[in-house]
């Protein structure tokens, strides 16, 4: 059983000095100008490390993740990936080269950053789908009287949706204009008004930041949250690259 | 460095969380038979969800040709 | 702040403090992107967690066909016993919904799925 890390750029490049999962060492296989960052699982059924991604672990993974970004570019591949032998992973290089190619062409020398922004409680209409009282009256109203009362309440709901998204479109725009790529989510619940990430060169981070301190100033009913700088997590699942045609 | 506070390491543990076991290169078939089972079930209601989608705009289209009284009727596919 | 562009990988993650992060916690435990719902392996589980899939299926049919009754009604396309026979429906299912959660012992909150990178079904 073989865990996977990371796949990476220049397959010459020393492996990092942490221990893997399970406290295995490192390996590297290389195929052409690529490589893949792995460690060998005890035995051959599902390992303990795996069904359970504590902190612990996760860490672990992470901290080897970005000990190879220093001095190469990085893939991350999710927690708990891995493949039967060497002969899978030597086979899944060779069927995936030229979107790893791509991937790594499109995050070199640049960095995940997070965004989340959080908005006013208040601001959603009282009813999350149903009123209360509308469900305790269900037995003196009409059908009618129903339905009218959820017409109201689907029209407030979509006009707070609309200020949540005209608010999102001027908090992004700035953002976007620093960032290669990015994606975002709308209302992932109903306080989190903006969950998204970005793809940034490294030298732009700190600029980055400093838009983040502006945007917080220039909306102060709004609170920022940003993290980083990451490996290319969002970045990196085969949509663009493999559909480029390379 | 900075001394962090447990609020804080909490937060940067949930956007870990969130990348590290959510996003990332991923190879599927090869993944753990419990994420696995989530897959096949999110595949199922991907399908459900834009299926009905579709019927929903081409349900819309229908009512505005007919209201425009120009183009015919769409035409049903042979066995839908 | 702590300067981290000379140590960018390694350093500290935080790059922005909001100043409340007790919200900012639990809303991103909230969006629910720790762990996907898993369909446990023993009996009692399983009828459980085939409830909760097939009661989260109905609940998002519900929603569908409450949402499209309501846009039709704003379109004006439906008569009044029309309307009123529908929200005598959605009632109907609404208290029948309610039982069976309390049948299989369900809050609100478990009818929901994860849909991956679309976020949550409900």
């Amino acid at each position: 059983m073989i865990y996977l890390y990371a796949i990476t750029d220049r397959p010459e490049a020393a492996i990092p000095g942490l221990p893997g999962l399970e406290d295995a060492p490192l390996t590297s296989l290389a195929y052409r100008d690529i490589a893949a960052v792995a460690s060998r699982g005890a035995g051959s059924g599902v390992s303990t490390a795996l069904s359970s991604p504590e902190a612990v672990n996760v860490w672990r993974h992470e901290a080897i993740v970005e000990a190879l970004m220093p001095d190469r570019t990085v893939l991350p591949v999710r927690f708990g990936t891995v493949l039967p032998d060497e002969a899978a992973l030597r086979s899944m290089l060779k069927d995936r080269y030229s979107s790893f190619v791509a991937n790594l062409k499109r995050v070199c020398g640049r960095v995940e950053l997070g965004v989340q922004v959080l908005w006013d409680s208040d601001s959603r209409p009282l009813t999350a789908g149903r009123a209360k009282n509308i469900n305790d009256q269900r037995s003196v109203i009409g059908g009618r009287a129903y339905m009218l009362a959820r017409l109201s309440e689907e029209q407030l709901e979509r006009a707070w949706r609309r200020r949540a998204e005209t608010l999102v479109i001027e908090i992004r725009r700035p953002l976007e204009h620093m960032a290669a790529d990015s994606v975002c989510q709308v209302l992932v619940t109903p306080r989190l008004l903006l969950k998204a990430a970005y793809l940034v060169a490294r030298e732009q981070m700190k600029n980055f930041r400093k838009e983040i301190n502006n945007l917080s100033l220039a909306y102060p009913e709004l609170r920022f949250l940003c993290t980083g700088p990451w490996p290319a997590y969002n970045f990196v699942t085969d949509r663009k690259a493999d559909q480029s045609g390379d | 460095m900075t001394e962090r506070t447990t609020k804080e390491k909490e937060i940067v543990l949930l956007d870990l969380l969130d990348r590290i076991l959510d996003k990332g290169v991923i190879l599927w078939g090869d993944i753990t038979i419990s994420v696995a089972d989530v897959d096949l079930v999110y595949v199922g209601l991907k399908l459900l969800l834009t299926s009905i989608e579709k019927a929903e705009m081409m349900r819309r289209r229908a009512n505005e040709l007919e209201q425009a009284d120009s183009a015919p009727l769409i035409e049903r596919e042979p066995g839908s | 702040m702590t300067d981290i562009d000379t140590d960018p990988i390694s350093g500290d993650k935080l790059l922005c403090d909001p100043g409340d992060l007790e919200a900012f916690a639990t809303e991103l435990e909230q969006a629910g992107t720790s762990l996907p719902h898993r369909i446990n392996a023993d009996p009692e589980g399983v009828e459980r967690g085939l409830a909760k899939l097939v009661l989260t299926l109905i609940e998002l049919l519900r929603q569908l066909m409450e949402r499209q009754a309501i846009r039709r009604i704003e379109g004006g396309s439906l008569s009044d016993e029309e309307i009123e026979r529908l929200g005598q429906t959605f009632m109907k299912l609404d208290v029948r919904m309610e039982e069976l959660k309390q049948i299989f012992g369900l809050e609100d909150e478990e009818l929901n799925l994860s849909l991956g990178p679309l976020g949550n079904l409900l």
